[in-house]
C-alpha cells in the first residue's frame, strides 16, 4: 500500500512523467502518441479515484499531506496536501483530461506530438496547483500551466491565435507577478528566527501574528496583489478581456480545459490563498467581489446573448457562470461557499461538454456561426439530443447539475444580509438570462427549417464522439439528482474556510461589525472532528444522507435573521 | 611585496589557462589546415582543468597573494573561487558553441580561441583583485581580448564597425575608471579596496571633506556602468552584439557583465556600504531603473533578433544593480543573490546565443537575423526548439527555471533591504519582458514555415549542441534544485564580508 501522501504525488506527477515518455516517441507515430496521452490521462484517473475512496469524510483538515525540506535556504518545501474542496477540483480535472483527448482525437492531425506533451504538462500543472500547500511550489505550478496553455493557444488555434495566445500569457502574467511580490513579502520572516517559509501555514500563521504581523493597511494591499492574479484567472469583470479571444481562438481541446478546469484555479485561489492569508482585509473586499461578480453575471449572460459565434457565447457564458462562483464567495456564508464549489464542477462539465459539442461542429462545417445552422436536429439527432441536454444543464434547470449549485449561491448570497440580498436579486436574473441565450442558442442551431444547403449533408456524431460526451451527461444528471457526492466531502471544508476566516478577521482589527456577522454564528472550533455533529440545527446539513433533491435543499430560511 | 612559489601555486587556474592560450597560439604555427578543429578541444580541455582546479579549492581559506594581509593586490576567497567557476563556465560555454561558426564565418584561427582563454583571465583578474590597480589590470587584459574578438569577421562591415565602436567606448570608459581610481589614490593615498574601506568609515565627514574622493567613487562607478552596458551608458551594447560573431557576442554578455558585476560587488561589499545613506546609492537606484525600464522598452522594438538579446541584457544588468543597491545597504544576502543571478543569466543567455548560433546562415546578413527568418524553426528542429523555449522562458523568469530563482533570490534581497519599489520595477520589466521573449517563441513555433523560402540552415556540430545542451541542463538545475548553488554563493559572498579588515 502507499503512503497516501505518494498517491497524491503520482497524481500529480503521472502526466509529466507522460510527457517526458512522450518525448521519446518519433513525431510521426500519431496513433500511439494519441493512445498513449488517452492511456496516461486515463490512468491518472483512476489513480485519482482512489484519492477520492481513500478520503476521510468529515475531516476537515488536509489529507494525503506530505513536508519534505526542498530549498532550505528559503524554507521552501515540497508541501502537498488536499482537502475535501481541493479533491473535487481534482477529480474534475483528471476526469475531463482523457475526455479531451480523446475528442481531440480528430481535430488535431498536425504537431500531434507536440500537442501531446503541451496537454500532460498541462495537466500536472493544474493537478500540481490544486494539492499545493507551498506558497512557492504553488506559484511554480501557476505557472507552469501558462506555458503549455500558451502554446495550445498559439499553435493549435485559429486564425488570431497568436494575438490571443500572447493575450493570454500577458494578463496573466501581470496578475501573477505581483502576487509573486506579495508571496515573497509575505515569506520574508514567516519562518522561524526571522528566515524565511513558504509554507501557507507558516504564512498564515504570521500575517495574522500578534507581534509579527502585517498592519491591516499592508494586508489590504497583499490581498489586492493576490485578488488581481486570481481575478485575473476567474475572470471576473473588468479583468475578463483575455477569455473571449483566448476562447475563440483556442483549440478544442484548449478551450474544454481552459474553462473546465483553468478558470477554477482563479476561483480556488480565493478560497485556498487569498481569504486564509488575508482575512481581514478580504472581508473588507467582499463587498467589492460581490458587485464585481453580479456585474460579471449579468454582463457575461447579455453579451453571450448577443454573440454570433458558439464559441464566443459559450465563453460569455463562463464570465456568468463564474460571477456566480465569485458570487457565493462573496456572500461569504457556507451555503454559498458550498455552492461556489459545487457551481465550479458543474460548469467543469457542462461547460466543457458545450465546448465538445461546438468542436463536433465546427469539425465537419468549419464554422462556429450560429446563422450558418438551423434546422439540423433532424439530420443529427444524436447531437441534438447532447446539446439539448447540456444546454438546460448549464441554464440550470432542477434536476441537472446547473441547478444545484446555482441554487446554493443564490440562497448564501440571499441569507447573508440586506446588500447581499439586493446581489442575489439581481444575480438571480443572471439565471434567466442564462435560459434566455442558451435556449437561443439550441434554437438557432438545431431548429427551425433548415436552409442552408451545406447541412444537408451533416453527418451525426460518431461513437468517439458519443463516447465523449455520454460520460459528461451521466454526471450532468447524476450530479443534478445527487448533489451531495460533490458537497459531502465540501463542506467540512468550507465549513472550517469560513470559522478560520471569520476567526481571523476578527482578531486582531476591528473590522465593521457587519463583515463579523459569521464569527459570532460560527461554533468554537471544537468540534472540528465531527463537522456537522456540534453545528447548530440552523446549519445547513448536506453532507446528511437525504433521499434526494428535495429533502436536501428544503432548507430552513430563518436562522440568519438573528444574525441581522 | 615578494613573490613565493606557494603564492604561484595558489594560481593554478590562471596558470592552466595561461598556458591553453600559449598552446593555442603555438599549435597554430605548426599545425597544418585539418587540425584546425582541434582548437577548440584543446581550449576546451583547459578550461576544465581550470574548473576542476577552481573547483577543487572552493572549501580552502582565503590567501592573499604577493602583499600583505587584505591590502594584496590578489585576495583569493571564496567569492574570487566561486566567480572563477562561473566565468570559466562561461567561457567553456562560449567556446563549445563556436567552432561550427567560426568556421562558416572564416575564422577558425588559434588566436579566436586564444582571445577567449585570455579574456577569461582577465576576468578571474578582476574578480580577484583587492586594489583598484589590479582590477584596471585585469579589466583591460579582458577587454583588449574582447575588442579583437568583436572585429573578427573581418569581411563583414557591421563586424568592423561593432570593433571599432567598442573599443573607442571602452576607452572612453576606461578614462573615466582610471581618473576615477587616480582620485581615489590622491584622496586616500592607496589603492587598496581596504584602505578605502577604512578611510570611509573612520569618520561620519570623511566623504563630505573629500569631494575628490566622492567624484572618484563616482566616476569609477561610470566605468562600471559602461562596462556592464546599463542605461544611459549603454548606447554601444546593441551595435556591438550585432556586429560581433554570434559565440561572441554570447561571450560578451556574460562574461564581461558577470565579471564587472562581481568586481563590482566587491568594492561595494568591501568599501562603499560602509557608508550610511552614501550619496552614490540614488545614483545607483536610478541606474538600476532606468536600465531595467530602458533596456526592456527599447528590446520591445527589435525587428532583429541578436540587438532584441543585447537590450534583453541591459535589461538584465538593471535586475542585478538591484542587488548591488540591497548590497550597498548592507544587506548581506544581496550578494548572494547577485551572484546566483549572474549564474542563472550565463547559462541563459549563453544558451539562447547558442540557438541563434546553430540557426545562422553562412551568407548571413541582417536578414537572416530578424524575427521572421525563424518562421517554424521549432518544429524543424525539435530538440533547439526546445532548448529555446527553456531559454526564453528563463529569461523571461519564469519558474522552473534559474532565471526565475534567481530573480526570486533578486527581489527577497531587495524586500530585506527595504527597497520595495525597486522590486516593483523589476516586476514591471519582468512583464514587459514576457512580450518580446515569447515574440521569439511565437516565430519558432506558431508562424508556417514559409515554403520554400529561405529558413535557416542548421550548422550541425556537436560541440555546439554539448554547448546547448549544458546551458539547458544547467539552468534547470538551477532553477529546481537551487540549494547547491545558492550555499555556494553565500559562503563565497560571506568570504568577503569575513575578509573586510
Amino acid at each position: 500500500m502507499m503512503e497516501s501522501a505518494d498517491l497524491l504525488t503520482a497524481v500529480v506527477f503521472l502526466p509529466a512523467v507522460g510527457a517526458l515518455l512522450l518525448a521519446l516517441f518519433p513525431a510521426g507515430d500519431q496513433a500511439n502518441l494519441k493512445a498513449t496521452t488517452l492511456g496516461v490521462t486515463t490512468v491518472t484517473f483512476l489513480v485519482s479515484v482512489l484519492l477520492w475512496t481513500g478520503f476521510q469524510y468529515g475531516t476537515p483538515g488536509y489529507q494525503f499531506t506530505a513536508d519534505v525540506p526542498w530549498i532550505r535556504e528559503f524554507g521552501i518545501g515540497y508541501r502537498i496536501g488536499i482537502d475535501g474542496i481541493s479533491l473535487v477540483l481534482i477529480v474534475l480535472t483528471t476526469f475531463l483530461m482523457p475526455l479531451t483527448v480523446l475528442g481531440a482525437w480528430r481535430a488535431v492531425e498536425k504537431r500531434v506530438k507536440e500537442f501531446c506533451i503541451a496537454m500532460l504538462v498541462l495537466e500536472s500543472g493544474m493537478l500540481g496547483a490544486f494539492a499545493a500547500l507551498d506558497l512557492f511550489l504553488f506559484y511554480v505550478f501557476w505557472e507552469a500551466m501558462l506555458i503549455p496553455m500558451y502554446f495550445l493557444i498559439g499553435i493549435w488555434g485559429g486564425q488570431r491565435r497568436v494575438y490571443a495566445a500572447v493575450k493570454f500569457f500577458i494578463f496573466t502574467m501581470a496578475g501573477s507577478l505581483l502576487m509573486l511580490i506579495a508571496i515573497l513579502i509575505v515569506a520574508h520572516g514567516a519562518g522561524h528566527n526571522g528566515g524565511w517559509s513558504f509554507a501557507l501555514s507558516d504564512g498564515i500563521a504570521r500575517v495574522g501574528s500578534s507581534t509579527m504581523g502585517f498592519t491591516l493597511g499592508q494586508q489590504r494591499w497583499l490581498f489586492a496583489a493576490f485578488a488581481l492574479a486570481f481575478a485575473i484567472k476567474v475572470p471576473m469583470f473588468p479583468v475578463h478581456t483575455w477569455l473571449p479571444d483566448a476562447h475563440v481562438e483556442a483549440p478544442t481541446a484548449g478551450s474544454v480545459i481552459l474553462a473546465g478546469v483553468l478558470l477554477k484555479l482563479g476561483v480556488y485561489g480565493f478560497i485556498r490563498f487569498a481569504f486564509p492569508l488575508f482575512p481581514a482585509a478580504a472581508m473588507e473586499a467582499l463587498p467589492v467581489l460581490g458587485w464585481l461578480a453580479v456585474i460579471g453575471i449579468i454582463y457575461g449572460a447579455l453579451v453571450a446573448w448577443v454573440q454570433p459565434d458558439m464559441k464566443k457565447l459559450v465563453a460569455y457564458s463562463s464570465v456568468s457562470h463564474l460571477g456566480f462562483c465569485m458570487l457565493g464567495l462573496a456572500a461569504f456564508t457556507s451555503e454559498g461557499i458550498n455552492g461556489a464549489v459545487f457551481v465550479m464542477i458543474a460548469h467543469g462539465v457542462s461547460t466543457g461538454a458545450l465546448f465538445l459539442l461546438v468542436g463536433v461542429l465546427y469539425e465537419r462545417r468549419h464554422t462556429r456561426v450560429l446563422a450558418d445552422y438551423g434546422g439540423i436536429a433532424r439530420k443529427v439527432p444524436i447531437f441534438a439530443f447532447f446539446l439539448v441536454m447540456t444546454a438546460m444543464a448549464s441554464a440550470g434547470l432542477p434536476a441537472l447539475s446547473g441547478f444545484p449549485g446555482e441554487f446554493l449561491v443564490l440562497l448564501g448570497t440571499f441569507t447573508a444580509g440586506s446588500s447581499q440580498m439586493v446581489w442575489a436579486i439581481l444575480a438571480a436574473t443572471g439565471v434567466i438570462l442564462a435560459a434566455v441565450y442558451l435556449l437561443w442558442m439550441v434554437q438557432k442551431v438545431l431548429f427551425g427549417p433548415l436552409q442552408n444547403p451545406a447541412n444537408e449533408s451533416l453527418k451525426d456524431m460518431n461513437l468517439r464522439e458519443i463516447l465523449v460526451l455520454a460520460p459528461l451527461m451521466v454526471l450532468a444528471v447524476y450530479l443534478g439528482l445527487r448533489p451531495q457526492v460533490i458537497l459531502r466531502p465540501v463542506q467540512p471544508a468550507v465549513e472550517k474556510l469560513v470559522q478560520d476566516v471569520s476567526r481571523g478577521a476578527g482578531k486582531r482589527y476591528s473590522v465593521d461589525p457587519g463583515a463579523l456577522r459569521h464569527a459570532e454564528a460560527t461554533p468554537p472550533p471544537s468540534d472540528v472532528g465531527t463537522p456537522t455533529a456540534g453545528l447548530p440545527d440552523r446549519r445547513f446539513r448536506l453532507a446528511a444522507p437525504a433521499p434526494g433533491l428535495k429533502g436536501n435543499l428544503a432548507l430552513p430560511l430563518k436562522p440568519h435573521a438573528e444574525g441581522r | 611585496m615578494s613573490i613565493t612559489l606557494a603564492d604561484l601555486a595558489q594560481l593554478l587556474p590562471v596558470w592552466i589557462l595561461v598556458a591553453t592560450g600559449l598552446l593555442l597560439l603555438m599549435y597554430e604555427v605548426f599545425a597544418n589546415q585539418a587540425d584546425r578543429s582541434h582548437y577548440a578541444n584543446i581550449s576546451v580541455v583547459g578550461f576544465v582543468l581550470a574548473l576542476w582546479a577552481t573547483y577543487s579549492s572552493l572549501g580552502s581559506g582565503t590567501a592573499y597573494l604577493f602583499g600583505q594581509g587584505a591590502t594584496a593586490p590578489l585576495i583569493l576567497d571564496g567569492f574570487a573561487r566561486a566567480g572563477s567557476l562561473l566565468l570559466l563556465s562561461g567561457g567553456l560555454i562560449a567556446t563549445l558553441l563556436s567552432p561550427a561558426y567560426a568556421k562558416n564565418a572564416g575564422h577558425d584561427t588559434g588566436e579566436y580561441y586564444a582571445l577567449i582563454v585570455f579574456a577569461v583571465v582577465g576576468m578571474m583578474v578582476m574578480v580577484m583583485a583587492g586594489d583598484l590597480m589590479t582590477f584596471f589590470l585585469g579589466l583591460e587584459t579582458m577587454s583588449i581580448a574582447v575588442y579583437a574578438l568583436t572585429g573578427l569577421r573581418a569581411g563583414d562591415a557591421r563586424s568592423i564597425e561593432a570593433a571599432l565602436k567598442y573599443f573607442l567606448m571602452g576607452a572612453f570608459a576606461t578614462g573615466f575608471l582610471l581618473f576615477g581610481i587616480a582620485m581615489v589614490y590622491g584622496a586616500t593615498g592607496s589603492v587598496a579596496l581596504v584602505d578605502l574601506a577604512r578611510f570611509l568609515s573612520a569618520s561620519d565627514s570623511a566623504l563630505s571633506a573629500n569631494p575628490i574622493l566622492l567624484l572618484g567613487v563616482v566616476l569609477i562607478l561610470i566605468g562600471f556602468a559602461f562596462k556592464v552596458a546599463a542605461v544611459p551608458f549603454h548606447m554601444w551594447a546593441p551595435d556591438v552584439y550585432e556586429g560581433a560573431p554570434t559565440p561572441v557576442a554570447g561571450f560578451m554578455a556574460v562574461g564581461v557583465k558577470a565579471a564587472a558585476f562581481l568586481a563590482l560587488l566587491r568594492l561595494v561589499m568591501v568599501a562603499l556600504g560602509s557608508v550610511e545613506a552614501a550619496p552614490w546609492l540614488p545614483m545607483l537606484r536610478w541606474v538600476s531603473i532606468l536600465t531595467i525600464l530602458g533596456g526592456n522598452l527599447m528590446a520591445l522594438s527589435q525587428s532583429n533578433v541578436k540587438r532584441m538579446l543585447a537590450y534583453s541584457s541591459v535589461s538584465h544588468a538593471g535586475y542585478a544593480m538591484i542587488g548591488i543597491v540591497a548590497a550597498a545597504k548592507g544587506e548581506t544576502t544581496a550578494g548572494n543573490a547577485v551572484l546566483f543571478y549572474l549564474t542563472g543569466y550565463t547559462f541563459m543567455t549563453l544558451g539562447a546565443f547558442g540557438v541563434l548560433a546553430f540557426l545562422e546562415r553562412k551568407e548571413g546578413g541582417p536578414e537572416s537575423e530578424r524575427f521572421g527568418a525563424y518562421a517554424g524553426v521549432g518544429f524543424k528542429h525539435p530538440a533547439m526548439g526546445a532548448a529555446m523555449v527553456l531559454f526564453m522562458i528563463a529569461l523571461a523568469g519564469m519558474p522552473p527555471t534559474g532565471g526565475f530563482f534567481g530573480k526570486l533570490y533578486l527581489f527577497s534581497a531587495a524586500i530585506r533591504a527595504n527597497e520595495l519599489p525597486l522590486a516593483l520595477v523589476g516586476i514591471a520589466g519582468s512583464l514587459v519582458s514576457v512580450y518580446y521573449y515569447l515574440r521569439v517563441l511565437v516565430h519558432f513555433y506558431m508562424r508556417e514555415v514559409p515554403e520554400p523560402g529561405p529558413t535557416p540552415t542548421a550548422t550541425r556540430s556537436t560541440q555546439l549542441s554539448l554547448g546547448v545542451a549544458l546551458s539547458a541542463a544547467l539552468i534547470l538545475i538551477l532553477g529546481v534544485f537551487p540549494s547547491q548553488w545558492v550555499q555556494v554563493s553565500a559562503k563565497a559572498v560571506a568570504s568577503i564580508a569575513a575578509a573586510t579588515f
